[in-house]
């Protein structure tokens, strides 16, 4: 059956093109249904306009390194305890997201528009071992955000929170 | 000019932050608040919604109803149950007077009632809304409204009750069984505006339903067990017959099954007839219209090896008011071990087991076990009363490996040790074996052949008369006043380690210096060190 090797061509936001086997390709959800949506039409490029090709890029290193490994259900749901509680990250994919942090977040949301779960996972995962363990000033301070309180109200909030502390 | 955003923490879309947010324990998720307004803003309104579904506590005797609760306040008050229970800081106390005779009480709660069953007696405690109103929290205990079971040829304990299943379409009806095999559905007269309708009582008996040995005589039973919402109900007989009634059609046969020997432990949930026999659980399915399909029988054993010990108490969580995963088999047993069995997996062994060492050292046997609060399970003693609190964090993955349940066996020896586990004599002095507990909102209620009893784990204990009302408390004193000679307390006061023997002192009633508490101890310690319960305002 698959005397030709199967790829597929998706242009990015840039406009550049990339043609990607299709096992590494229907890693994303979004990407697979749209193939089964153009059927033969070969040589049709799909757009991806949310995707740079610098994140595009990266994210296709992550779709080669897992292409043999198993898709999840489709119906595998958010609630799922399962994928929940494994809040480990593999060893390739925490070298491999080892990026800068704005790299990290267009990794994120790229992951959750193309629809590849366990990618969404690994970088929100990330993200909150970022958090884990740090003050308010430190976690203020590592993900650039400025403090718009008062020292009143900060004051206030804290003392609100004093609870969830012990 | 156009400022293309940069995407950071603060801007991420909710479905994504949602799984962020998901990672985070409850001190990180509140920590956030403090970062930025607009942060703050995601986690009250993405947050704290999404905690709170996701660390859910049975809140059925909560007042105000829960639902009716900022959310911001359920994460709290379940931080503090669940802190409580790690720290065994909590409020003890008997509740109503000590019985005159030992017995083997049967016990439910239902959202606005604890309803006893006391050798022929039923015993209702309502729960009342508190007098201040102000305050989020739970109901308060009422005194009693007793009835009696009559029965014509009563004949000493021939006639007690052993076990009462609420049904929940009508206010008030019950399913009454006693041990020479009478079952009733019964309705008490008292209404929940009516409560001084009090004093010995008869209950209207509405139906009576009978066991398929049609011109034999009935037989004695020992266990009754009923669906959550009361629609179907399970006795066992002592020769081991096994019946499944529908509440409201008493003239239908029941479904029935004979076991090789008595039940010890029962469940009956929609789907399932769960019963805990000598040496092992049998699974029964059932079909929807309540048959029991006995070839597709499962069974799930304790002790690997010999098959001795029995079920004495079987639980399940209920979904939907719990995280507890519904499909985690909570069991007591003879052998002093709680034990855990994924419905889920193959295996018919506990997936972990708990001991406590004090107990296990006494061959104290489980008679009684629940879930409590979010984390933890607690579970009855048959020796001194006690209650002994696990925290299932302390676990490993146990979920995850019960494929190999033969190379976990290190594992689970580490668990049951625990670090926070804990247990403690329930109050009021001897009085044992605890034969049922139930928990919900932050309580932990129990029985002993003596007496009912309350651990109160939210902090209601400290506002006087937020945990009993003014009248049960003035009945109390003036029971305790009428007994003042040789009516001792025992407690607790130390712990032989080379016979293995608890120590008691005796405390005669002295109206000022009377312990109400309960006293405890870690399991971790090495020596005993009690620790006292706080005593309620």
């Amino acid at each position: 059956m698959s005397e030709k090797k199967q790829s597929v061509i998706l242009q990015t936001s840039d406009d550049e093109q990339f043609t990607v086997e299709k096992v590494v390709a229907e890693r994303s959800a979004m990407i697979k249904s749209m193939m089964e949506d153009l059927g033969d039409q070969e040589g049709q490029a799909i757009p991806l306009p949310n995707v740079s090709s610098s994140v595009l890029t990266k994210i296709l290193e992550y779709c080669d390194h897992h292409k043999n490994e198993p898709l999840p259900a489709p119906d595998a749901n958010d609630a799922d305890d399962s994928r929940r509680k494994t809040s480990e990250i593999g060893d390739w994919d925490a070298r491999w997201i080892q990026v800068d942090q704005e790299m990290l977040f267009e990794i994120i949301l790229a992951a959750n528009y193309l629809d590849i779960k366990p990618l969404l996972d690994v970088g929100c995962k990330t993200v909150a071992n970022m958090i884990k363990g740090k003050t308010p000033e430190e976690i203020r301070k590592l993900f650039n955000i400025t403090n718009d309180f008062t020292p009143e109200e900060e004051e206030q909030i804290r003392k609100e929170n004093e609870w969830a502390e012990e | 000019m156009t400022l293309e955003l940069r995407p950071n923490l603060d801007n991420l879309p909710d479905d994504v932050l949602s799984l962020i947010f998901r990672q985070l324990d409850l001190k990180e998720l509140i920590r956030l608040k403090c970062i930025a307004k607009c942060l703050a803003d995601r986690v009250d309104t993405l947050g704290i919604p999404l905690y709170s579904s996701l660390h859910r506590q049975p809140h059925l005797t909560s007042y105000p109803p829960i639902n009716n609760w900022n959310p911001l306040n359920v994460i709290r008050y379940n931080h503090r149950i669940n802190q409580s229970l790690s720290s065994h800081s909590f409020h003890a106390l008997q509740i109503g007077p000590t019985w005159n005779q030992s017995v083997i009480p049967t016990l439910e709660l239902t959202e606005d009632q604890l309803i006893l069953g006391v050798g022929s007696k039923i015993l209702v405690h309502p729960l009342v809304p508190p007098s201040s109103t102000t305050l989020e929290g739970g109901k308060v205990i009422d005194k009693s409204i007793e009835y009696n079971i009559e029965n014509k040829k009563y004949q000493g304990g021939k006639s007690d009750i052993i076990g009462i299943v609420p049904i929940k379409s009508v206010e008030n009806d019950l399913i009454i069984a006693q041990f020479d095999g009478t079952i009733q559905r019964v309705n008490l007269p008292h209404t929940s505006n009516n409560i001084e309708y009090r004093n010995s009582k008869l209950p209207r008996i509405k139906a009576r339903y009978s066991a398929s040995s049609k011109g034999k005589p009935k037989e004695s039973i020992n266990t009754l067990v009923g669906t959550t919402d009361g629609t179907r109900f399970m006795t066992t007989s002592i020769s081991g017959k096994v019946d499944i009634f529908s509440s409201n059609s008493p003239w239908i046969e029941p479904n029935s099954l004979k076991l090789k020997s008595r039940a010890w432990s029962t469940l009956l949930t929609p789907s399932n007839a769960i019963l805990g026999i000598q040496g092992s659980i049998e699974i029964y399915p059932l079909s929807s219209t309540g048959q029991i399909l006995s070839h597709h029988k499962r069974i799930l054993i304790g002790p690997e090896n010999p098959l001795l010990s029995s079920p004495y108490s079987i639980h399940l969580p209920n979904s939907n008011q719990s995280n507890h995963n519904p499909n985690l088999l909570l069991s007591g047993w003879y052998d002093s071990h709680l034990r855990l069995h994924d419905l889920r997996s193959s295996s018919i062994l506990p997936i972990n087991q708990f001991i406590d060492p004090y107990t296990w050292s006494d061959n104290s046997a489980y008679y009684s076990t629940t879930y409590v609060g979010e984390y933890h399970i607690a579970g009855g003693n048959s020796k001194h009363g006690t209650v002994s609190f696990f925290d299932l964090r302390n676990l490993k993955s146990t979920i995850n490996n019960n494929n190999n349940n033969n190379n976990n066996n290190n594992d689970q020896r580490k668990s049951e040790f625990g670090n926070s586990n804990w247990s403690c004599f329930s109050t009021g002095g001897k009085g044992s074996p605890v034969y049922s507990l139930k928990a919900d909102n932050g309580n932990l209620y129990g029985v002993t052949e003596k007496r009912l009893f309350c651990l109160n784990f939210n902090g209601q204990g400290l506002i006087k008369n937020n945990l009993i009302t003014q009248d049960l408390e003035n009945l109390m004193n003036t029971l305790n006043c009428n007994k003042k000679n040789g009516n001792g307390r025992y407690i607790p006061n130390g712990y032989k380690g080379r016979g293995g023997k608890w120590s008691w002192t005796v405390k005669y009633d002295n109206n000022n210096e009377e312990y109400k508490g309960a006293r405890g101890y870690e399991h971790r310690s090495r020596n005993i060190e009690l620790f006292d319960s706080l005593i309620p305002a």
